[in-house]
């Protein structure tokens, strides 16, 4: 026997490997003592509620978000099955802070919310399902959301706020889990990846995003994100679908799809496979056309969305945060630069495909995720009618980046505190700085990834790339 | 030999390499030759004995670093000379402060001592108000009862003798990781005349070097395998202030790597509850003993909001809920002190000892960034780890960063100067933060030894 008997015997435990049934039961005992932070935490929109209604809400929601932690944390302990029991427990505390973290911050009402979403769930609380699925409410957006949205309004005494959140939450899974996957075409152990789960849980942009703002950019982007990963470890079916269910849910999938090509350069995407995005994207139209939405309305809603917002940019980190905005007025400048600012994007997207197609042979999964970044951050930064939130895809992907080489981590800070002034601009209050500095450092950024983009393509080698 | 002697007596005196006993003599005569010096220019002042006598065992500490730093080395004399000289202005320029009076004293301090006096020792060690820490207390407690020396001298003397001892354990962790004789001294050095580490005490009346001290000791000890004298240290330094938990999450790579048992946790809690004792012999519960850096945060949230012209994420809010941002500080600080725990503990195998002091000096730089309810003081202790670590221009520039931060928060703290926005201040912090993680990052990633 030891000395130091009970901490061998605890340090033994700790190291030794976690059993699948060690793992189900930490899960289950973590996911209770969750359960208990989650029951005790502050949620001030209960307030409004009668105290008779109480313990059922708080039990519901204590219970909504228990479930996001399971969710997320069984997501972990899937993957790292050679885990020593130790880093199972350190998962389990981490997922837990970093829910909590987002629970603290449900309580804000944003105006999106109070305009737009509150009212539309209000009025399909009146509808029946199908009368819900065919009506035009929210018609600017797309019929997937908007199902959403419609479960939601079926639970008529329970906060609404909060399911909104929950969803973007339960998504942010999905795409940490896309970001986790990403990481294993480089990375070779579980670490690194696992790493990159939580670094994308907690990036300001995701955390501003969906708990705080209730915004729903972690759909589209966890989608797209998935479907990257899916055709670089040569699943282009399961990618195309992938894609459909993105494009289904946001317009602003289309900065993602240029990926495709170095994705059908290196034969990991073939023409046939293409036809499976808009039929996805048809087959998640397909309860809106039950309940009664027209065809044409079901196929031409980006097209009412692009005709709306006739600015330049609205608080997005673009080249047109460094015109006089605040001396011109905004339609003015509209009608001046809308068509070369236009051209400007296409020219831009033609500007990245180059090198990519020059140097088709040395494209690798790298070069691929670099040039999706590139497309993502060049392509929002010249187009008009750019939203803040626009470039969350280049926020959450450059992340990636990192894996491949750990100097990139300026990317993600370069492209998060662009997103993030401009962010504040959005929000209450003014912004944390003028947003021509937003749009220079997002600039720099754009420029740091060219540069990555063409050192890879110059040193690139397919062959020599690590598979998953 | 004795002709060269003869010949240039000064060379040889200068030149000749004290080792040993001959070292400790040099010190003994250059820390008298100190305080007669100043007690002869402080002749006037009130209790210019205990200051010169103060003045004095500070230089000890620093000239005991010096000793540390240049063991073994066979530097001259002159070499020793100057670098005291150097400690010797660094004491003096504390002592060229002890007259200045901060409003924190006027409003805070000496009311407080004024009502300790009129309790017995006991009641002051205990003292309920405003939820002051034991360690602090038995300090504020024993300052109280001095009567005829002044106690503002004695607040910064305090600080200035814990300052030097931060300084000379500088020099231990810089030694530690293979640091360079001049690097070293160069850390111990900036550790007493870095400008915030002058105005802490010298205008602010604050005694942040207290839980520094204790902490870098602490730490020093833990990385030299005297795990029990460590975490009683530590156990101390939480019983003086809460920022000092900023590096307990090493405590669980220690413990993985053996270099930390079970018992030596728990030696670390009961020094704590040492020294609270005072509190609880008054009859305090323990709930409300362990619960008061709670009450201290509690507090906080109420008057000062999500920081106190504190670098960090809180700098980047304009508009923010006191109530929900500080949940989300709290637990993603959690989250990011784990995640650093958790890369440590990857690496599979005991950690060198400049990987572990790099990982603590990202955790007492990173975490004040993300936990809400800091001030202007919260990299403190960051500064003075990024000194003991700072021989190469990366580090060093964070180092600079991390002073620079620092100064600007503390000249709008204290004098209500606006050097530079809080925004910008709180993305060089960030970004030194980075630059130590990246180095943190390059030091996991390199091949483990065989």
């Amino acid at each position: 026997m030891t000395k130091d008997y009970p901490s061998e015997m605890l340090r033994g435990a700790l190291n030794r490997k976690a059993a699948p049934w060690m793992r189900a039961l930490l899960l289950a005992v973590s996911t209770a003592v969750f359960f208990g932070f989650a029951w005790h935490a502050r949620y001030a929109t209960l307030d409004s509620y009668g105290s008779w209604q109480m313990d059922e809400l708080l039990l519901m929601t204590a219970v909504m978000f228990t479930a996001v932690f399971a969710l997320s944390f069984g997501v972990q302990l899937r993957f790292a099955r050679s885990q020593p029991l130790s880093v199972c427990l350190l998962l389990a505390v981490v997922t837990g802070a970093v829910v909590l973290a987002k629970v603290s911050l449900l309580d804000y009402v944003s105006d999106d919310y109070t305009i737009f979403l509150n009212n539309w769930i209000s009025e399909y609380a009146q509808m029946g399902i199908r009368e819900g699925l065919g009506s035009y409410i929210g018609s600017d957006y797309t019929p997937p959301y908007l199902y959403l949205m419609l479960v939601i309004s079926r639970f008529p005494d329970y906060p609404w706020l909060y399911m909104v959140k929950l969803i973007s939450l339960l998504f942010e899974v999905l795409m940490a889990y896309a970001m986790l996957r990403l990481a294993t075409l480089r990375a070779r152990g579980e670490g690194v990846p696992l790493l990159l789960y939580h670094m994308t849980m907690i990036l300001p942009t995701v955390m501003f995003n969906g708990a705080y703002w209730g915004q729903c950019d972690a759909i589209y982007t966890g989608f797209c994100l998935l479907a990257l990963y899916l055709a670089l470890s040569d699943r282009p079916c399961r990618s195309m679908l992938c894609f459909g269910v993105a494009l289904s849910f946001k317009l602003q999938t289309v900065f993602f799809l240029p990926a495709l090509l170095p994705l059908w350069l290196q034969k990991k995407v073939k023409l046939r496979h293409l036809p499976l995005i808009p039929a996805m994207y048809m087959v998640m139209m397909l309860p809106a056309l039950w309940g009664g939405k027209s065809l044409h309305h079901v196929l031409t809603c980006y097209m009412q969305q692009a005709g709306q917002y006739n600015f330049l940019t609205v608080n997005a980190p673009c080249l047109y945060q460094l015109f006089p905005m605040a001396e011109i007025d905004g339609n003015v400048l509209y009608a001046m630069f809308s068509p070369m600012a236009m051209a400007l994007g296409f020219a831009a997207l033609a500007a990245c495909c180059l090198p990519v197609c020059v140097h088709r042979d040395r494209l690798n999964a790298e070069s691929t995720l670099l040039f999706t970044t590139l497309t993502l951050a060049s392509v929002a930064f010249v187009l008009p009618k750019m939203h803040e939130r626009y470039t969350f895809g280049a926020d959450v992907l450059s992340l990636a980046l990192c894996v491949f080489a750990p100097r990139r981590i300026a990317l993600p800070l370069l492209f998060g505190l662009a997103s993030y002034i401009c962010y504040t601009a959005g929000l209450p209050g003014d912004s944390i700085m003028a947003l021509r500095w937003a749009a220079l450092f997002q600039l720099a950024a754009i420029v740091l990834t060219a540069v990555e983009l063409a050192r890879t393509l110059r040193a690139g080698n397919g062959a020599m790339e690590v598979k998953a | 030999m004795k002709k060269d002697f003869w010949r240039d007596p000064l060379r040889a005196c200068m030149m000749a390499a004290p080792q040993g006993r001959s070292a400790g003599v040099l010190c003994a005569a250059l820390c008298a030759v100190f305080a007669t010096a100043a007690y002869a220019m402080l002749r006037e002042t009130q209790g210019a004995a205990v200051i010169a006598l103060c003045g004095a065992l500070g230089l000890a500490a620093l000239l005991w670093g010096v000793s540390q730093a240049l063991r073994g080395t066979k530097e001259p004399a002159l070499v020793w000379i100057c670098a005291a000289a150097a400690c010797m202005l660094a004491v003096a320029v504390h002592l060229a402060m002890l007259d200045i009076r901060p409003g924190r004293y006027t409003k805070v301090l000496a009311p407080l001592f004024e009502d300790m006096w009129n309790y017995e020792m006991i009641t002051a060690l205990a003292w309920e108000d405003d939820a002051w820490s034991g360690v602090y207390l038995i300090v504020c407690a024993l300052i109280s009862r001095l009567q005829t020396f002044s106690q503002l001298y004695a607040v910064k003397l305090f600080d200035m003798i814990c300052q030097c001892l931060c300084g000379a354990a500088v020099v231990r962790l810089a030694k530690r990781r293979g640091a360079s004789a001049a690097a070293c001294i160069g850390g111990m050095l900036a550790c007493v005349l870095a400008p915030t580490m002058l105005l802490n005490a010298g205008c602010w009346a604050q005694c942040d070097a207290t839980f520094a001290m204790l902490t870098l000791w602490g730490l020093a000890l833990l990385m030299e395998d005297h795990p029990l004298a460590g975490c009683v240290l530590w156990g101390l330094a939480l019983g003086t202030k809460l920022q000092s938990a900023f590096l307990f999450p090493l405590l669980i790579v220690l413990f993985m790597n053996r270099r930390v048992s079970l018992r030596h946790l728990l030696a670390l809690a009961g020094a704590y509850l040492l020294s609270q004792g005072a509190l609880l012999l008054d009859g305090q519960e323990l709930t409300a003993v362990l619960g008061r850096y709670a009450q201290q945060l509690e507090s906080a949230r109420g008057t000062i909001g999500l920081s106190d012209h504190a670098p960090g994420v809180y700098g980047l809010m304009k508009v923010a809920s006191v109530r929900e941002f500080s949940g989300m500080g709290l637990y993603l600080g959690i989250a990011c002190a784990l995640i650093v725990v958790w890369a440590l503990l990857r690496r599979g195998q005991p950690l060198s000892d400049e990987t572990l002091l790099l990982a603590a000096l990202l955790l007492a730089a990173g975490l004040p960034l993300v936990l809400p309810q800091m001030n202007a003081r919260s990299l403190y202790l960051a500064g003075m780890l990024a000194f003991a670590l700072a021989d190469t221009p990366k580090r060093l520039a964070a180092a600079v960063a991390l002073e620079a931060v620092s100064l600007c928060s503390y000249m709008e703290a204290v004098f209500g100067l606006t050097v530079m926005p809080m925004s910008t201040l709180s993305l060089v912090a960030i970004a030194a933060a980075t630059a130590i993680a990246l180095e943190l990052v390059q030091k996991l990633r390199a091949p483990k030894a065989a």
